[in-house]
């Protein structure tokens, strides 16, 4: 620091022995001093605490691993990049400042066998440890929190273990959202293809299922036992059982964005297509022409049953609101004109 | 519009959202309240007292804004206060 500035002491790592490339990703401070540099390339090396180089680590991932994280603990540091985290110990050799610890952790094959983060890109954008130094927690770039019981001694046997520390949530946007009526559960569906039940009383999240597509819209039966969900180009109803959603029918639409069921259950509505929302019996699956409301001037983005279950309202992205009765058909038409809301 | 939501209680009367940053009730089509930020989902509770706003604004953070619902004795419509944004 000089008059009240920060002066640089390097703009540049001098009187290297080696060839290493200046695509530099991160670096920490060890509590004895010495700044641990690492690269985009793999390699780690070791500067003097006022930043003139010191050693290469023999033991660097190379092979382009983009180190991506690194974390100094007690003894060492670690590192983290695509799926692995290397970690390294002081050693007393002098042509060796740092050696390995034990084998690269392979945090993407561990989760892999969780069926909850299958989909999900282990590419480790952050770490730190434990106060006790028995586990680390890093986020990956699908935005998820895990945690690995990383053995830090040699010659450990044990494996290391993978596990979220909360719950694998979405990793992309949320496209749908329902609340069961009958029991304390709710699903949501999202554009990374699954779909996940989560108790709110809880705070768990009970079954995560992967559909073949971006899921656009779900909705839960009032039961509890039921959920319909909509992709690119089919509506697919499944049963919700203890561990997983199974589908038992399909219905081929394309593009619907807004389902929602009755309050009853025997209904549901579906808005798909460039103005119109069909409603369907739920158990038969039928969709006579009263239930084909058509009017809106461009898509349906929200619906909502009415309490008695004769019929819904319909709001566009055109900015037209629209009440259907679907029993009382008067003139042909089963819109409530004089309700319109424009 | 891009949320709309039944009034427990009122027949044919409803909120909806849409794109201008105001709530609407279909009843009151000349008084919509200003909401002063972009909602995109509304719902409410089941006795009709409360109405929970999930604003929708490009590029920002969502939030839920909760409106306590009473009924203005004098004129039969129902008046709307934010108590809380979340």
């Amino acid at each position: 620091m000089k008059d009240g500035e920060f002066e640089a002491n390097h703009t540049q790592v001098n009187n290297k022995d080696r060839d290493i490339t200046t695509r530099y990703s991160c670096h920490t401070w060890m509590s004895d001093g010495p700044l641990i540099l690492c690269t985009e390339v793999g390699e780690i090396i070791v500067l003097d605490d006022d930043g003139s180089y010191m050693s290469f680590v023999p033991d660097s991932p190379m092979n382009d691993f983009k180190i991506e994280a690194i974390v100094s603990f007690s003894r060492g540091f670690i590192v983290a990049g695509n799926g692995l985290i290397y970690a390294y110990e002081k050693s007393e050799d002098p042509r060796a400042l740092y050696r390995q610890i034990t084998e690269p952790i392979n945090v993407q094959m561990d989760s892999k066998d969780n069926n909850f983060g299958s989909h999900i890109n282990f590419l480790i954008t952050s770490l730190t440890l434990s106060h006790s130094e028995d586990y680390i927690y890093f986020i990956t770039k699908s935005k998820q929190l895990l945690k690995v019981d990383i053995p830090l001694y040699d010659g450990s046997e044990q494996k290391s273990k993978v596990d979220f520390v909360h719950c694998c949530y979405h990793t992309s946007d949320i496209t749908g959202l329902d609340v069961c009526i009958r029991k304390q559960l709710i699903v949501t569906c999202s554009r990374d293809r699954t779909v996940k039940i989560w108790n709110y009383v809880t705070k768990t999240l009970e079954i995560s299922q992967t559909v073949p597509e971006d899921a656009l819209a779900v909705a839960f039966h009032p039961s509890g036992f039921h959920v319909v969900v909509a992709i690119q180009d089919k509506i697919t109803l499944y049963n919700v059982l203890s561990k997983c959603i199974q589908p038992f029918k399909n219905i081929q639409v394309k593009g619907c964005t807004e389902i929602k069921f009755s309050n009853g259950g025997h209904l549901f509505a579906a808005a798909y297509g460039s103005n119109a929302t069909y409603v369907f019996n739920f158990y038969t699956n039928e969709n006579p022409p009263n239930f084909q409301c058509k009017g809106h001037i461009q898509k349906v983005r929200a619906i909502d049953w009415f309490d008695d279950d004769m019929g819904f309202v319909s709001a566009g992205q055109g900015g037209d609101v629209f009440f259907w009765e679907l029993l009382n058909v008067k003139e042909g038409s089963n819109r409530l004109t004089d309700k319109d809301f424009t | 519009m891009t949320g709309v939501v039944n009034i427990p209680g009122r027949q044919h009367e409803v909120y909806c959202v849409g794109s201008d940053g105001k709530i609407w009730n279909t009843n009151m089509p000349k008084d919509p309240y200003e909401a002063g930020t972009q909602i995109s989902q509304v719902c409410m509770t089941h006795n009709g007292k409360a109405l929970f706003a999930g604003t929708g604004e490009a590029n920002k953070p969502g939030s839920i804004i909760i409106y306590k619902i009473a009924e203005d004795q004098g004129r039969g419509t129902l008046k709307m206060d934010k108590i809380n944004e979340v």
